[in-house]
């Protein structure tokens, strides 16, 4: 039978002490390793060839299974399980921050995600849409940003009581709004006009975000024909504080018609 | 002979060696198999679990050194409670041992 190396005589006699911190269980391996070195070259100073006096010092020591119950026998516990509640209790905490919805990290992802993911949402814009430009157009209010990522014109018929009037196409406008600190809760977007008419919230819009890293929106803003420019503003608090100019192109309309 | 479980014999000859001087754990044994010469012998790797367990009663303190050789080993110190463990010890085995005699002399 194959003679255990040192390694292996220090590793079968640490299996048995499960009880050893990690510090404990590298100084009893030290300690084993320098007996086995400090008896193998007393041996080989007797006249054995290393081989033999290695395989002969690894015998000496005994079984390692036994002298490894020994040792934890005289081990402490305490130490053990303080760090299995440590390392229990960490995994815990971590496993809180990434998965918990609203989280510091989860909140970061969706910032980071909304300012530079090209299709940071995923949701399709609406099944009757003339056309559908991917945008990028971006505006700052204060500690927050509005992306407008993507607009679309859409056949959809409207009608203003109040006002008499009606129209077959809206504006879809899908924007994200995401703090500059992405640590920080995105601010709901609000305030969006298009051509000074308010628009409405559609679809379902289950935002794919945890709700404080960003906010999607998709509005829809009554566009009457022909109008060649739509300016989006921002006024959160009631006074404009960012404009968007979007070109509007009625050749599709007409091509399709 | 008092009603007090004695010491491993293992644990009395370690103390008594730790008493002359700082040992690490191979140069115990080597002492052991040379002062025995042979009388005594023991499994090597065992010497360890009895120098924790002398380390946790507070008999003995460990600590790293440059040996004679050149190397760091740890080194083994005799403390004074340790001593008087030893004290106390030996005086019961030489009890033990007396009555045992004792008991061999009869006729």
């Amino acid at each position: 039978m194959r003679a255990m190396s040192d390694q292996e005589f220090c590793r079968a006699v640490l299996d048995q002490i499960p009880r050893a911190t990690a510090a404990e269980r590298e100084d009893i391996c030290r300690e084993l390793m320098e007996h086995l070195e400090d008896h193998r070259e007393a041996l080989m100073e007797g006249g054995l060839d290393e081989a033999a006096a290695q395989a002969r010092s690894v015998e000496a020591m005994g079984d390692a299974g036994e002298i490894g119950r020994q040792w934890n026998a005289r081990l402490s516990p305490l130490w053990l399980w303080v760090g299995r509640v440590c390392r229990a209790a960490a995994i815990l905490l971590l496993a809180a921050l990434l998965i918990r919805p609203g989280s510091i990290l989860s909140c970061a992802v969706d910032s980071l995600q909304a300012r530079w993911c090209d299709d940071p949402v995923e949701s399709a814009i609406h099944p009757d849409a003339v056309w559908i430009r991917e945008v990028d157009l971006r505006v700052q209010l204060h500690d927050q940003v509005i992306r407008v990522h993507r607009v679309a014109l859409v056949e959809d018929d409207w009608i203003d009581m109040q006002a008499g009037r009606q129209g077959t196409y809206q504006l879809y406008v899908q924007a994200l709004s995401y703090a500059r600190n992405p640590f920080r809760p995105a601010l709901s977007i609000w305030g969006m006009r298009c051509n000074g008419e308010d628009g409405k919230q559609v679809g379902a819009s289950p935002s794919p975000y945890n709700l404080r890293g960003a906010d999607a929106r998709t509005m829809a803003f009554p566009l009457e024909a022909g109008i060649s420019t739509a300016v989006i503003t921002f006024a959160p608090y009631g006074r404009t504080a960012a404009t968007l100019s979007l070109p509007i192109s009625w050749e599709e309309v007409s091509h399709a018609s | 002979m008092r009603q007090k479980q004695a010491m491993e014999h293992t644990s009395l000859v370690v103390l008594h060696l730790l008493s002359r001087e700082d040992m690490y754990g191979y140069q115990m044994i080597a002492a052991l198999e040379k002062q025995c010469e042979g009388a005594f012998t023991m499994k090597e790797g065992t010497l360890y679990p009895i120098l924790r367990g002398l380390e946790n009663s507070g008999a003995v303190t460990a600590y790293r050194q440059v040996s004679p050789a050149g190397r760091e080993r740890k080194y083994y110190h005799l403390t004074e409670k340790g001593r008087k463990q030893l004290a106390e010890e030996t005086r019961q085995w030489r009890a033990y041992e007396g009555a045992i005699n004792a008991v061999l002399n009869m006729g």
